[in-house]
């Protein structure tokens, strides 16, 4: 695949990088955002995905968020990917919820959105292989993300059992099917039958998982934070959890 | 540095962390006023908005407005101890490249005011760089006597004691390191001559002028600030 060193930077003895390359999932370019992590001995790094909210791009959680110098102590790679596709051919929406910015991790069915909002596929499929083929990385990898990346992480982990040794995620949107933010992107993504919202949602994925997938669930959530009560509500997953003995912890900072 | 509001720091050198363990408040200011109306403020990004230099101004149309110096040295000072719990006896001062400038500037004209004082890839003697030049000759007028005032360089020659304990990181691969901006020999070796104390670290591993550089090295400093403050 044909990938461009956009930037670089040293940190905290690794290597924080930028790329850009051709998605074939999602029909555009693509920007993703990776930290190497310094080189120790043989073993390659294993890799935490993150994936960032609402009108982010893969450079929010590279710049802000201070996760390198943890990642390099612990030797773990960080892949930040973009949170939607983009380029002008892309279909948008004025609304910060809904489009560019906001692809929410799902594939979407419906018109004019079908064409390239895949980035289930491209983060199930095809930006893993692409780590795998051109950085020096082991396979083992977990997952994390913040608000609808959170939503992200947790749908990613739920429908692919076995794939991530763990999931986190910062004030996720748990129940996106019930909540403004997800009525709106699943009415547009996906079509007016909410029947299929289900696959993309957290609750209902836990819901009907079985024992044997259940990997260690880390959540944050800040009870200061202005969409708790209205888009987040992190107690309807941990009630899945509790009815399904997931291991959830659920934290109120 | 140059380009800068006081958000850059704040959201991106993780430096939140070594603060809250080492109980320091951290004061960011901006790096220029805003707004001033002045013809020409906006035009270049190294001249005017967002890039005050930390001088006080003596050309027009600049002097009225362009006095950083005065106000990082006295009014923002009296206004952080006025409203918030600091101790006005026990602070500190750190900066990256224009701003290191300016930490470095501040602590050497006011021997006593600070406990200590570090800088990342601080421009250390800017009446012979470009930026220095541009800068200087724009506020204080085309007289270089009147620009060594603002000098790092030139200022620890005449400093008159030696307890200023000062901690420099640099990276090796800055671009600006290589293009003659920042000069940090020229620094090392005034104080050396005049045995002023100055730990400089030219980081090998390729850093250059970034923000992860400063996140790279921030507790570090965080920790030699406190280790004064705290004393």
């Amino acid at each position: 695949p044909c990938m461009e060193l956009l930037e670089e930077h040293h940190c905290f003895e690794g290597r924080q990088q930028r790329w850009r390359h051709d998605s074939a999932v999602l029909n555009c370019a693509m920007t993703f955002s990776i930290f190497l992590p310094p080189v120790t001995g043989a073993a390659k790094p294993p890799v935490l995905y993150w994936l960032s909210g609402l009108t982010c791009n893969d450079e929010n959680f590279t710049t802000k968020a201070g996760a390198q110098r943890v990642a390099a102590e612990l030797g773990i790679a960080l892949v930040m990917p973009d949170t939607s596709p983009r380029g002008d051919e892309v279909a948008d929406d004025a609304g910060y919820d809904l489009g560019k910015g906001a692809g929410f991790y799902l594939n979407a069915t419906q018109a004019p959105w079908a064409k390239h909002y895949r980035m289930y596929d491209y983060l199930r499929d095809e930006l893993p292989a692409l780590i795998q083929a051109e950085f020096a990385v082991a396979d083992r990898c977990a997952i994390s993300g913040h608000s609808m990346g959170g939503h992200g992480a947790l749908v990613m982990a739920l429908k692919n059992p076995g794939k991530y040794v763990s999931v986190s995620a910062f004030a996720p949107i748990v129940n996106p099917s019930q909540v403004p933010w997800g009525q709106k992107a699943f009415t547009n993504y996906l079509g007016e039958d909410t029947e299929t919202w289900q696959a993309w949602d957290s609750c209902a994925l836990m819901l009907a998982s079985q024992p044997e997938q259940a990997i260690p669930t880390l959540i944050d959530q800040g009870d200061a934070d202005q969409f708790l009560a209205s888009q987040l509500q992190p107690a309807v997953l941990a009630e899945a959890a509790r009815q399904k003995d997931w291991p959830l912890t659920l934290r109120i900072q | 540095g140059l380009t800068c509001t006081e958000q850059n720091f704040i959201t991106k050198a993780g430096f939140h962390q070594a603060a809250a363990e080492h109980g320091l408040i951290v004061v960011a200011p901006d790096t220029s006023p805003r707004g001033c109306n002045i013809e020409g403020e906006d035009e270049s990004w190294d001249f005017g908005t967002g890039a005050g230099f930390y001088v006080d101004a003596t050309e027009d149309p600049w002097k009225t407005n362009y006095r950083m110096y005065s106000y990082i040295k006295d009014e923002l000072p009296k206004l952080i101890n006025t409203n918030f719990p600091s101790d006005p006896e026990r602070m500190s001062i750190s900066g990256h490249s224009m701003g290191g400038h300016g930490a470095l500037i501040l602590a050497l004209k006011n021997p006593g005011k600070y406990k200590s004082v570090s800088a990342f890839a601080p421009i250390c003697n800017p009446i012979q760089c470009q930026w220095g030049k541009k800068a200087l000759g724009g506020y204080l007028g085309s007289d270089v006597s009147k620009w060594e005032a603002y000098d790092a360089t030139q200022l620890v020659k005449s400093y008159p004691d030696s307890h200023l304990d000062i901690l420099i990181d640099q990276g090796k691969d800055d671009q600006f390191l290589s293009a003659g901006q920042l000069l940090p020999d020229n620094f090392i070796a005034a104080c050396t001559e005049r045995k002023i104390p100055v730990v400089f670290r030219l980081q090998q591993a390729g850093y250059d002028h970034s923000y992860f550089f400063i996140a790279t090295f921030i507790n570090d400093h965080i920790k030699h600030h406190a280790k004064y403050l705290n004393a």
